[in-house]
């Protein structure tokens, strides 16, 4: 990422009575792959529709390479999307969608249909070219709007929850399409989806959004690792919140008193003083599981459930004085030595570096 | 057991309702070839003359005539101002929307005979009642809420998405409507242009109202049935019916075409076109 390509400053949008984004304000790189990822109505898809111009602005301002896009129609602008519902016209052929775009710039038609068929041959669609859109498969379809996009060279592709629709085999290998097309042609991918696996395996960059806020930017593994606030470590879910009152801060950790005894948490930049109550966050996958403690903070727990994600495997304990179930990530052949069955009893613990206070950590 | 009779009596009841439907078309083209002067039984053998005396009576052939000038141009009006109509519903939130929607689909709900008088009351204050005029103003306010019903069904399957991604691929609103909207409803346009046409080729009441001495062909023929018991009512009857059912066709399949041709995320066409036509009937 160099200098920034879009600047949003300030941004605002309304609908009535209803703020569907409140003063946001980031920076989009050149060749950056930026992931706009939030649950339903935290006003991502209002954001990316004020890029391509088809929302505008209540207050505050967008601007590309410098310029203020204010008052440009969506027809004025250069930003194509990538729609969710793909919206390709079903009354052309694959080769006429593909070349809509360069149509309405005035590109005569055999230079048109040059570009369209290098596009389609690139995603792998030659051989449709002439087909109706309406026979191709999901997949297919969604390398066709792909190429609308991209035949006309822009230097911004907007995606809104493009793969939503495709099953997880299909959408995985999309993903992969997707990362390396945006290496190879070095432009800028604003993608915008609910799903922290697209977010997390594309984007360099991701911006957690609720209630038309941004909540944290960052990469996916400053926010996996160290999320700003209590909303995110909730929306990423691979932390546990503990709080506690602060009885002596030292050099690299502070040492609270919580519900569980006392706890070492990673200092950072913490500035709170003696007394004071404070929330941190322990880390699902730097946590020990055995019958001893292994590390100087500990909690005697119950088993209560695990979920399997891939090869590793989430545990959920029970903590009395804890609201929330203690969550823990173990390799899967962790897990199986352990042996474990629900409301089993043991010691979960971890070091102080794998305890932070939010915004604490550099 | 019961599943089957009752399937039975469902295709009893289907038949029946078509004979019911069918019956005083096809007994008038069966007397229209019958040698007998008055419709009854038995046939007394096959003749073409009164097609043949028919076609000939200048009166027939000026009204035959009239009502093509007239239907043609009543379909191509319809189907515009229809189009604009649907895509106004569709595209734009304003205020009286619904007053708007309400008032377009009107004038089918009124009775032909008041829809006559009140066409004959204004048309004539304004002069042109009698004229061809008349017939062409009146036959396009029955015939609109048709084209539009046919043209907004189709604009309500269409993506929102569609126009913004072709706003978005830098087509202006104009060359978004001419180049994504209109090929859109291509199919439902012509049915509408079909059927409206028909519309106005069956219209009796209004035009009677309107007509003047520019009699259309239904208006001929009541002239006819005032004169005589004449086999050539017939003729006329099944010439009319077989022009009418014709159009109607050819809009149904053009819009059931579409049906056939997209797969299901490009939804069916017209469902209801059926019905629109059968509302008002072969005014015969």
């Amino acid at each position: 990422m160099s200098e920034a390509l879009v600047e949003i400053d300030r941004v605002s949008k309304r609908f009535g009575d209803y703020t569907a984004v409140t003063e946001t304000s980031f920076s989009i790189g050149q060749g950056e792959f930026l992931a706009i990822m939030g649950s339903s109505g935290c006003g991502k898809t209002t954001m990316l529709r004020m890029l391509a111009g088809l929302e505008e602005p209540s207050a505050g301002e967008i601007r590309l390479e410098g310029r203020s896009q204010k008052g440009l129609p969506p027809w004025g602008r250069d930003l194509p999307l990538v729609w969710q519902s793909l919206a390709l016209f079903p009354f052309l052929s694959v080769l006429d969608n593909v070349g809509f775009g360069l149509k309405m710039r005035g590109v005569a038609k055999p230079e048109r249909d040059r570009r369209s068929l290098a596009w389609l041959q690139k995603l792998e669609l030659g051989e449709f070219a002439s087909r109706n859109v309406m026979q191709l498969s999901g997949g297919q379809r969604q390398r066709v709007a792909l190429a609308r996009a991209l035949v006309t060279e822009p230097k911004v592709l907007l995606l809104d929850e493009p793969l939503s629709a495709l099953d997880a085999h299909l959408s995985v290998r999309m993903q992969a399409l997707l990362r390396s097309l945006q290496r190879e042609l070095g432009i800028t991918f604003v993608y915008v989806t609910h799903s922290q696996t697209e977010a997390f395996s594309m984007a360099d960059r991701v911006v957690i959004m609720s209630r038309g806020k941004v909540e944290q930017i960052g990469s996916p593994q400053a926010i996996y690792r160290h999320p700003a606030n209590r909303f995110v470590a909730e929306f990423i879910g691979n932390v546990t919140i503990l709080r506690g009152s602060v009885a002596e801060v030292g050099e690299q950790s502070v040492r609270l008193n919580t519900a569980n005894g006392g706890m070492s948490v990673s200092r950072g930049n913490f500035a709170g003083s003696h007394g004071a109550q404070a929330d941190f966050y322990v880390n699902a996958d730097q946590i020990a599981i055995g019958d001893e403690p292994r590390h100087e903070n500990h909690v005697r727990a119950r088993f209560l459930s695990h979920k399997f994600i891939g090869n590793m495997v989430t545990l959920f304990l029970e903590v009395p004085g804890i609201d929330d179930d203690l969550k823990v990530i173990l390799p899967e052949r962790t897990y199986d030595c352990l042996g474990l069955q629900p409301g089993d009893s043991v010691v979960a613990s971890w070091p102080a570096a794998a305890a932070h206070f939010f915004g604490g950590a550099a | 057991m019961m599943l089957r009779l009752g399937r039975w009596f469902g295709w009893a009841y289907t038949g029946y309702t078509f004979i019911f439907i069918m019956a005083p078309i096809v007994a008038s083209l069966v007397f229209s070839f019958n040698a007998d002067r008055f419709p009854s039984l038995p046939l007394q053998g096959f003749t073409t003359d009164w097609y043949g005396g028919t076609f000939t009576d200048p009166l027939v052939i000026e009204s035959f005539q009239r009502s093509v000038m007239v239907s043609i141009p009543v379909a191509l009006i319809s189907t515009i101002l229809g189009f604009c109509a649907a895509y106004c519903d569709f595209r734009f939130n304003f205020r009286g929307k619904s007053l708007f929607s309400l008032l377009m689909l009107l004038p089918p709900t009124i009775p032909a005979v008041i829809m006559g008088l009140g066409m004959l009351s204004y048309l004539s204050r304004i002069g042109l009642a009698g004229e061809i005029w008349a017939v062409l103003i009146s036959h396009v306010v029955i015939a609109l809420p048709f084209a539009m019903a046919m043209i907004r069904l189709r604009l309500a399957q269409m993506d929102s998405a569609l126009e913004e991604a072709s706003w978005n691929l830098r087509a202006t609103p104009v060359q978004t409507l001419w180049y994504v909207v209109l090929p859109f409803c291509k199919q439902s346009l012509v049915a509408a242009f079909l059927i409206t046409a028909a519309v106005s080729f069956d219209e009796f009441a209004v035009a009677w109202f309107v007509s003047g001495l520019n009699e259309t062909v239904p208006v001929r023929v009541l002239v006819f049935l005032q004169g005589q018991v004449s086999p050539v009512i017939n003729a006329i009857g099944t010439a009319v019916f077989t022009s009418s059912i014709l159009l109607v066709a050819i809009g149904m399949a053009f819009s059931g075409m579409g049906k056939a041709k997209r797969a299901a995320a490009d939804a069916p066409a017209q469902p209801a076109c059926g019905t629109l036509v059968s509302n008002n009937g072969l005014s015969l």
